[in-house]
C-alpha cells in the first residue's frame, strides 16, 4: 500500500475522532481537547487485574521499607553493631552451606574494661563460634601484642572445638562416595605462641601446642559407622589421639583488600612437627604451604585469581599420621570447614596424608554503584590427595567448575551464590566471603 | 464449594473492590522514601509491569501510548503539575533568578533551629527565621563546597521556569553565631534516636559541615510550604481519591518529560519520593497542588559529594547493563566506565562542581537511577514538546539562572553555563530529528505557516529540507484526498476551492531531511482557523 495513502487513513482515523475547537482565537494552551472533553484514565480494572493480588504482596514491604526509613532502623541497627565493636563486642553473622546460619562473638576484655589506652599491648581475648550441626568453638587467648611498637607478641590460648558430623569416606584419592561414614571430633587445644608482626604485610609465630582429638560417632546418625565401613582397614586415629605440637607459621600478603582483592597476593608457609602422646602413636611433620596471587586485567573489573595449596604430612620413625589431621579437600574452604576449596565435592570428602589444590577464578565486576557491586566469577578447582610423592599421579586429579555471583560492599562480600559441577555431581553454596 | 471455587470467588471480589477502593478513600498522606521508592519502581514494578496488560499489548506490539493530557493542538495546558511559563513565553532575568519567592529569609536576627531534618542523605535543620517562617536548611559535604546547595537553588529555578510547582529556594549565608537553638528542638543523631537538640550538639554538629571564608555558614534555604501535606505523588497512577486527577500519571506528558528534564539537568535522583502534594486553597480554591522538590542531586552532586560515575548511565538496579555485562564476561566497557577511565578515575573539575560534563552523554541513553513507566511511555512527541521549551533558554538565561547559585568562582559559573548549554544543544538536536520539529503554526486562512525549529535553531539546513503536505477534505467523518503538495518552503498556500469539496481540512505534514522521513504532524483546519496540531510518532 503506497505511503500516502497510509497517511490519509491516518489522517481520518484521527479526524474522526476530533471535535472541533470553539470559538475563534487559537489558544494554543487553551483547555480544547480533541474529544470535546478532558482526558481521563480509562484503564486499570480492564487491563491490571492481574496485579491485584501482588498489590497484597506489595502492601506490607511498603509499609516495612517506609517504617525502617521513617524511624531509622537501619542506623540504629549500625550504631548498635560500631556501639558494641567499639566496647570490645564483635558479632559475627553469616551464611555456610546448606543455608544456615553461622554466628558468632569475639570480646576484646581489655577493651571492655576499657583499659586498652592503658594497656594497648595487652591481648585478652575470648570468642564464641557456633553453626547448628557443623561447629562450637569456643576460646581465649591471653598475652601480649606489637610489644611497645616491635611487632612482637607472646600469648597462651586455649580453644574447645566440636564437629558432631564430619564425613568420611576413606584415605586416598580413589575413596569411593558411597561409602560415607561421619564422626564426631571434639578438640581441645591449648598452648602458648610468640609472634612477631614487623610489618602491616609480613606476620609470623612459633607455637606449641598441647591438643587432644576425641573421635566418637557422628551425630547425624545417616552415615555409616566407621569402624563397621572400614573394618580391617588400618585407619590411625580412630580412637582420638593426644598431641603435642611444635611449629611455625609465617604469612606474606600484599592483597589491597582481604577479599575481592585485585592486585598483590598472600604466601603462607606453615611446618609443625607432630608428637603423640599417652598412647597414640602418631608422629609426623607437617608441611603447608598457600599461595594467592590476584591480578588486575586492565581493570579493577575484571581480576583473574589464583590460588595453591600443598600439604604434606610426613610419618617419622615408624609414626602415623592421624587421619582426622590429615590434608582434606572437598567443598568451600574456610571457617567452619577445615578441609579445601574443591567445590562440587562435599566437604571433607578426600583425605590423606598429602594433597595438591589449584583453584582459578575469573571474577569481574556486573554492577556497581557506589560502594556496592555485583561481581560474577567463573572458576575452576583441581586437586588430588596422595600418600606419598611417589603416589602422586596426573589422573587422580579431581576437578569443578562453576559459576557464581558475590554481592559486596567496599570490597566486603555480604552475600555469594555459586554453584559447582564435577563428576560427583553439582553442589550449591551460599556464603557470605570469598574462599581465597 | 471447591477450593478452585473459592479461589475464584476470591479473586473475583478482590478484582471488584480494589479498583473501588481508591474512590472511597478521603485525600491521605502517602507516605515514601527512598527505600520503597527502590522496591516499588526497581523490582515491583519492573518484576510485574508486563502483567497490565495494555503494557503488555503496546510492548508485543510495539505501540506508544499518546499522552493524554495534551490539548488539541498538542500542548499541555495549565494545571495543578504543571503551568507553562519559560516555553509560553521568555521571562525575564529577573523573573528567572527570582523562581519562586514568597518572601527572603529573615537574617535580621538569630535563626532558631527547630528540629534537625531527618530525611534524605543530605544533612540539615529546620529553623524559623526571624520573622517567623519556617525553613529547611541544608549543608554543603565538607570536601565538597557550594556543590549541592548551588545546584539545589540553580535546578529549582530551572524547574519553575520550565513550568513545575516548586518551594522556594535560596542560598542563605548564615552567620555562625546566628544559629540558635530553639525551644524544645531535637534531632535523630547519628544513633538513630530522637535527642534533644542543645548547643553542645549543634556545635559538634556544625564542626562537620563547611563554612565560608568568613566564617559563616552558606546553605540552601527552602521555605516550608502552605497547606496540608498530602505526601508524594505517584509517578504511574493518579490518585483516585482527587476528583482533579483524572489521568494516570504515566500518561501525562508533564510528567513523562520529566525524564528529559532530567537528562538536562542531571537529576538522576528523580524520583516519587522527591515529590510533594500539598492541598491547598487560592483564589477561594481548594485543591492538590503537586510539587517538585529537593534539587541537590542534580548537576554534578549527589548526596554526600559528586555524582558517581555511574550515575545518570544505568538504574540502580539495571537488569539490561548488568546482563549485558555478564554475557561479555566483563569485557565490553559501559560509556560511563569510558568515560571515567578517560578522566584517570578522578574528577577533574573543582569541587563546586563535582562530577558534570557531557563526555558520552546521550539524550535518549539517559536513565534515572530508578526505572519509571511514566519515562518509559516517552514519546517522540512529549520528548520534541520538552526538548523545545529546553531549547527556549537562552544562552543569557542559563546564565540568569546559574547566577543564584552564588558560586564564588566565575570559572565554575562559566564552566556550568558552557556544560548546560552545550547539552540543551544536544538534547534540542537529538528530540527534533527524532519527531518532525514542526511548531509555531500560524494560519491566516489562505496560508498555513510554521517554523521548522531545526532549521531555525541551526540543527539543519533549510537548503536540504522539503516539506510534502498532503491535503485532505473533510465532509462530516468523510474524506477524500485534495491534494499533494511538495514545497521547499515551511508554508502552504491554501486554495480557496479545497472549502468548496470540504468543511474542515487534515493537511498531514512531513518533512524530507536528510534522506529522512520524520513523522508526520497532522494540522486541522476549517477556513477560519487552526483546528487541532498533533505530532505523530
Amino acid at each position: 500500500m503506497p505511503k500516502k495513502t497510509l497517511f490519509i487513513l491516518l489522517s481520518l482515523t484521527l479526524s474522526a475522532q476530533a471535535a472541533y475547537a470553539q470559538g475563534t482565537e487559537y489558544d494554543r494552551y487553551g483547555r480544547v481537547y480533541r474529544d470535546g472533553a478532558a482526558p481521563s484514565s480509562d484503564r486499570n480494572a480492564a487491563t491490571d487485574f492481574l496485579t491485584y493480588p501482588l498489590q497484597i504482596l506489595r502492601w506490607p514491604i511498603n509499609k516495612t521499607m517506609v517504617f525502617v526509613e521513617k524511624n531509622h532502623v537501619d542506623t540504629r541497627i549500625e550504631w548498635a553493631y560500631d556501639s558494641l565493636i567499639n566496647r570490645g563486642i564483635t558479632p559475627h553473622l553469616g551464611l555456610v552451606n546448606p543455608v544456615k546460619g553461622h554466628y558468632g562473638l569475639e570480646v576484646d576484655w581489655v577493651r571492655l574494661a576499657n583499659q586498652r589506652n592503658r594497656f594497648p599491648d595487652w591481648k585478652a581475648n575470648s570468642w564464641i563460634y557456633g553453626s547448628k550441626d557443623i561447629y562450637f568453638q569456643v576460646g581465649s587467648e591471653l598475652g601480649w601484642q606489637d610489644v611497645t611498637g616491635s611487632g612482637l607478641g607472646a600469648s597462651g590460648m586455649v580453644q574447645y572445638e566440636k564437629r558432631p558430623e564430619v564425613h568420611f569416606n576413606g584415605i586416598g584419592p580413589n575413596s569411593s562416595a558411597g561409602d560415607g561414614t561421619s564422626y564426631k571430633m571434639e578438640t581441645t587445644t591449648l598452648g602458648p605462641k610468640i609472634s612477631y608482626d614487623p610489618r602491616p604485610t609480613v606476620s609470623g609465630d612459633v607455637f606449641f601446642n598441647y591438643k587432644n582429638v576425641n573421635i566418637t560417632n557422628g551425630e547425624d546418625g545417616g552415615r555409616g559407622i566407621i569402624d563397621e565401613i572400614f573394618a580391617g582397614q588400618n585407619i590411625p586415629g580412630l580412637a582420638g589421639d593426644e598431641l603435642l605440637s611444635l611449629g611455625t607459621e609465617w604469612v606474606h600478603d600484599t592483597r589491597n583488600h582481604r577479599e575481592l582483592s585485585t592486585r598483590g597476593g598472600e604466601r603462607r608457609l606453615a611446618f609443625s612437627y607432630n608428637e603423640g602422646i599417652a598412647g597414640s602413636d602418631a608422629r609426623y611433620f607437617k608441611y603447608e604451604t598457600e599461595l594467592s596471587q590476584y591480578l588486575r586485567l586492565a581493570s579493577e573489573r575484571r581480576v583473574l585469581a589464583f590460588h595453591f595449596h600443598g600439604e604434606h604430612n610426613d610419618e617419622i620413625n615408624n609414626g602415623t599420621v592421624p587421619f582426622h589431621q590429615m590434608a582434606q579437600l572437598g567443598g568451600f574452604s574456610g571457617r567452619p570447614r577445615n578441609s579445601q576449596t574443591l567445590r562440587s565435592y562435599d566437604y571433607n570428602r578426600f583425605y590423606d596424608e598429602s594433597s595438591v589444590l589449584f583453584n582459578v577464578e575469573y571474577r569481574y565486576a556486573i554492577w556497581e554503584n557506589r560502594e556496592f557491586r555485583v561481581d560474577s566469577v567463573l572458576f575452576w578447582d583441581e586437586g588430588q590427595v596422595f600418600g606419598e610423592f611417589s603416589e602422586f599421579k596426573l589422573n587422580n586429579f579431581r576437578e569443578s567448575y562453576g559459576l557464581g555471583f558475590r554481592l559486596s560492599v567496599a570490597n566486603v562480600v555480604l552475600l555469594s551464590l555459586e554453584g559447582a559441577h564435577g563428576d560427583e555431581g553439582t553442589k550449591v553454596y551460599v556464603k557470605s566471603r570469598t574462599p581465597f | 464449594m471447591n477450593s478452585a471455587a473459592r479461589f475464584a470467588s476470591f479473586f473475583a471480589v478482590l478484582v471488584t473492590l480494589l479498583p473501588m477502593a481508591g474512590f472511597c478513600q478521603e485525600l491521605k498522606a502517602q507516605e515514601t522514601g527512598l527505600y520503597r521508592d527502590m522496591f516499588d519502581q526497581g523490582i515491583y514494578y519492573e518484576s510485574t509491569g508486563l502483567l497490565h496488560l495494555d503494557r503488555l499489548y503496546r510492548t508485543l506490539f510495539r505501540k506508544e501510548a499518546r499522552s493524554r493530557d495534551v490539548n488539541a493542538f498538542d500542548e499541555v495546558p495549565d494545571n495543578s503539575f504543571f503551568i507553562n511559563r519559560h516555553g509560553r513565553k521568555s521571562l525575564t532575568s529577573d523573573d528567572l533568578e527570582r523562581g519562586y519567592t514568597e518572601t527572603p529569609m529573615d537574617l535580621s536576627g538569630p535563626v532558631s533551629v527547630v528540629k534537625g531534618k531527618s530525611e534524605g542523605l543530605h544533612p540539615g535543620f529546620f529553623v524559623r527565621d526571624t520573622a517567623g517562617n519556617n525553613y529547611l536548611i541544608k549543608f554543603d559535604s565538607f570536601d565538597y563546597f557550594e556543590l549541592a546547595t548551588a545546584a539545589e537553588i540553580i535546578s529549582s529555578r530551572f524547574y519553575h521556569a520550565i513550568g513545575y510547582n516548586v518551594p522556594q529556594y535560596d542560598v542563605v549565608t548564615i552567620g555562625a553565631d546566628q544559629l540558635q537553638v530553639g525551644e524544645n528542638a531535637s534531632i535523630i543523631d547519628d544513633t538513630g534516636f530522637k535527642k534533644p537538640l542543645n548547643s553542645e550538639k549543634l556545635e559538634e554538629f556544625l564542626l562537620f559541615v563547611p563554612r565560608d571564608t568568613d566564617g559563616n555558614f552558606r546553605v540552601s534555604a527552602s521555605k516550608l510550604l502552605k497547606g496540608e501535606n498530602k505526601g508524594f505523588f505517584n509517578l504511574t497512577s493518579r490518585r483516585k481519591s482527587d476528583p482533579e486527577d483524572a489521568i494516570d500519571h504515566e500518561h501525562r506528558r508533564d510528567v513523562r518529560a520529566l525524564q528529559v528534564f532530567a537528562s538536562w539537568l542531571n537529576n538522576n535522583d528523580t524520583r516519587e519520593g522527591n515529590t510533594l502534594d500539598m492541598l491547598v486553597e487560592e483564589d477561594g480554591r481548594r485543591y492538590l497542588k503537586h510539587y517538585l522538590i529537593d534539587f541537590n542531586s542534580t548537576l554534578g552532586s549527589a548526596a554526600k559529594g559528586a555524582k558517581p560515575p555511574m550515575f545518570g548511565y544505568e538504574y540502580f538496579f539495571d537488569g539490561g547493563e548488568t546482563l549485558k555485562t555478564f554475557f561479555t564476561l566483563g569485557l565490553l566497557e559501559k560509556p560511563w566506565q569510558r568515560r571515567w577511565r578517560e578522566s584517570g578515575e578522578k574528577i577533574t573539575t573543582s569541587p563546586a562542581l563535582g562530577y558534570f560534563d557531557n563526555s558520552g552523554f546521550r539524550p535518549d541513553k539517559y536513565k534515572v537511577q530508578l526505572p519509571h513507566f511514566a519515562f518509559k511511555n516517552l514519546t517522540k512527541a512529549d520528548g520534541f514538546w520538552a526538548a523545545k521549551i529546553i531549547k527556549s533558554f537562552s544562552d543569557g538565561d542559563i546564565r540568569a539562572i546559574l547566577g543564584t547559585g552564588k558560586l564564588s568562582s566565575s570559572e565554575d559559573v562559566d564552566y556550568l553555563a558552557k556544560t548546560l548549554v552545550e547539552r540543551r544543544d544536544i538534547i534540542a538536536k537529538y528530540w527534533f530529528e527524532e519527531a518532525n520539529p514542526l511548531d509555531d503554526f500560524t494560519y491566516s486562512g489562505d496560508k498555513l505557516s510554521f517554523a521548522d525549529l531545526s532549521v531555525k535553531e541551526g540543527f539543519a539546513s533549510a537548503e536540504n529540507t522539503r516539506y510534502v503536505f498532503d491535503v485532505i477534505g473533510k465532509q462530516g467523518n468523510k474524506g477524500s484526498r485534495l491534494a499533494t503538495v511538495e514545497n521547499g518552503a515551511p508554508a502552504l498556500q491554501i486554495q480557496q476551492d479545497w472549502f468548496s469539496q470540504a468543511q474542515t481540512l487534515d493537511i498531514l505534514v512531513r518533512t524530507l531531511r536528510g534522506g529522512k522521513s520524520l513523522p508526520p504532524v497532522l494540522v486541522e483546519v476549517n477556513a477560519d482557523q487552526i483546528l487541532g496540531i498533533l505530532h505523530q510518532d
